[in-house]
């Protein structure tokens, strides 16, 4: 019993993938929820995961809400390879609805964030090439802009018009097309 | 917002360490020194402060018009959405046009303009407004400029309730595309995915599938929801390497299915289609010449039209009414489903001594759940003809879940509960749930 329990964590340990952030804190995270991130998933299969994983460009705060969003997603995706059904064709066939619903109710409530989280969680997701997270936040940051006048995008992101009125003018006869 | 640490933030995603050379990819010296000013000035461009590629990558969900019109926030913005790998007239964007016209006007600016960037995703909707020839006029063109944008998912629907847009013959041939969905189109010919070599999921909706074959060895996932096949001709689906299969709601002849042996999921509904006896014979071949379902059944020398298909199934759901014989023909001939785990199954399944469900049981060696959906009282069919394959061994059904969804007042559920008991089903593992009842 005891050295069979002992096996099992030891595997369960081996299993387990240590993320550095930034300001140098450590996650102790699954190999499953670890690999949701392409950066890692190639650390891990050129065997450079020991001593854990230097995640120089994201921040504590950031890491912590990424792991978050891999922990829940990772189950979703365990299916993926296995023999049972994976949760793409579960998506396309649309039959497990509670259990899709369940994870678009996490994500929209994973959504709650000020801007500029929301601009690190891009950033991090681009670095680490979580797909499902950055298309996520894109897809947030895009809803944002969608239906909006040019004067309100740049109101709302600060953007500065750094064009002279005579060069706008000059865009906006070009294509024209595009604001009839 | 608290600025002063987004401002930390920012810098700390442009510390120059090697991991973080890929966020400078594509930046531009300008747009950094730039928005440093300008967050010092009145408040952080975060969105201005992406390096190119992720900035398109946004622009990417966008409606197409949104996307262009984000030309004139800045100079930086100036030719951004030239280089958006993405295509997005939505129905709602459609709709949005004036009419056909301008919506034309706009798609083909836009294409002439644009960089031939690669495409991640091209939507294409047409929008009807009372002309349907000119909404579907330039919709090929655009198709063949996407496949040339490498396009990975395409899709495509003409906007009719009534008129589908004719799909040209060897329009779709791409090594690129991975993604195809279509709806409201026409196909009269075979629809051959050999070339599209990435090609993983196909959806089709509210179309005409008319023609013999729909062939692809590289689909994954395969959808056909709400279209017509012929009624005369079986069309032959021929998607050796499937994993999931959705067949939904389709009328005419009922495809015949060819060996898909990685299939895991099915879901087939048949509600509606042509192999329906009028005189109720439990598996057609009444030999009245004025029943179409029957006369023209073109079953030739196949044994099994769907279910030797679907045989590798692991969760497999089949619903059809009372008077579709398909499946209960099948049965026949029937494979043996030894993957099989979670099936469904409805009111087709309800002859007079359960030979089809009894049949069906005895083929799944593995069968772990089975839920009955009985939603209308049972017709009554002709037994004449129908000899199922059944075996002679005995089916022990100890191991087996049931849940049975039925009416108050459908008298058979209790026939058809006997009969499984009869069978070892030890009454713990049964799960009956009523409907809920209609009106007040």
């Amino acid at each position: 019993m005891a050295s069979a329990g002992s096996g099992d964590e030891k595997a369960a340990a081996a299993a387990m993938i240590t993320l550095i952030s930034s300001d140098n804190e450590k996650f102790e995270v699954t190999e499953a929820t670890a690999t949701l991130s392409q950066t890692i998933r190639h650390m891990i299969e050129d065997g450079c995961t020991d001593g854990g994983v230097p995640l120089p460009n994201v921040t504590s705060k950031i890491l912590a809400r990424v792991i978050e969003y891999c922990k829940k997603h990772a189950t979703a995706a365990a299916g993926e390879e296995g023999s049972s059904s994976s949760f793409s064709d579960a998506a396309f066939l649309e039959v497990d609805r509670a259990f899709l619903e369940e994870l678009e109710e996490f994500d929209d409530a994973f959504l709650e964030v000020d801007r500029a989280t929301l601009f690190d969680l891009i950033l991090a997701a681009n670095y680490l090439d979580i797909k499902g997270l950055l298309n996520l936040t894109c897809q947030k940051v895009a809803d944002s802009v969608k239906g909006k006048t040019p004067e309100q995008i740049r109101e709302m992101y600060n953007i500065v018009n750094d064009l002279t009125p005579e060069e706008e003018a000059e865009i906006r006869r070009e294509t024209q097309w595009a604001f009839e | 917002m608290d600025s002063s640490e987004s401002v930390a933030t920012f810098v700390d995603f442009f510390l120059p360490s090697p991991d973080a050379r890929r966020l400078f990819d594509g930046m531009s010296e300008g747009s950094e020194t730039g928005s440093k000013r300008h967050a010092a000035a009145c408040g952080v461009d975060r969105l201005g402060g992406l390096p190119d590629d992720l900035l398109l990558y946004i622009l990417s969900f966008l409606p197409s018009p949104d996307a262009v019109r984000t030309c004139v926030l800045a100079r930086r913005w100036r030719n951004l959405w030239k280089g958006v790998p993405a295509l997005r007239i939505s129905p709602d964007t459609a709709e949005g046009f004036h009419g056909p016209s301008a919506l034309n006007g706009f798609v083909n600016h836009m294409l002439l303009l644009r960089d031939r960037a690669p495409l991640r995703v091209a939507e294409l909707n047409s929008f009807h407004g009372n002309d349907f020839d000119a909404s579907v006029q330039y919709l090929e063109l655009w198709v063949r400029y996407s496949l040339l944008c490498r396009v990975a998912k395409l899709c495509v629907a003409s906007d009719d309730d009534v008129e589908r847009w004719l799909l040209p013959k060897g329009l779709i041939i791409s090594r690129h595309l991975r993604s195809l969905e279509l709806a409201r189109v026409i196909t009269e010919h075979d629809l051959d995915f050999s070339s599209c070599r990435s090609l993983v999921d196909l959806k089709m909706e509210f179309s005409g599938i008319y023609c013999e074959r729909i062939t692809s060895p590289s689909l994954k996932r395969l959808s056909i929801t709400e279209c017509r096949f012929l009624g005369d001709v079986r069309t032959q689906i021929s998607v050796l390497n499937l994993t999931s299969l959705l067949l939904d709601d389709c009328t005419g002849r009922t495809p015949l299915l060819e060996s898909m042996p990685l299939l895991v999921d099915a879901i087939v509904v048949f509600p509606n289609c042509s192999d329906y006896c009028r005189n109720g014979y439990e598996v057609g071949d009444c030999g009245d010449e004025l029943c179409w379902g029957c006369s023209n059944c073109n079953y030739g020398e196949n044994i099994c039209v769907v279910l030797q298909g679907l045989s590798s199934c692991m969760n497999l759901q089949l619903a059809a009414t009372s008077k579709h014989f398909i499946f209960r023909k099948d049965l026949m001939g029937c494979p043996v489903f030894s993957n099989l785990k979670t099936l469904l199954l409805d009111e087709w399944c309800m002859t007079a001594n359960l030979d089809a469900l009894i049949c069906f049981l005895q083929h799944s060696p593995v069968l772990q759940k089975l839920t009955l959906e009985f939603p209308e009282i049972h017709k009554k069919l002709v037994e004449m003809g129908a000899s199922y394959d059944l075996k002679k061994k005995p089916l022990v059904l100890k191991d087996l879940t049931v849940e049975v969804n039925f009416h108050e007042g459908d008298e058979e559920i209790y026939k058809v509960l006997d009969v499984l008991s009869s069978y070892g089903l030890p009454p713990e593992k049964i799960m009956i749930k009523q409907y809920p009842k209609i009106g007040i």
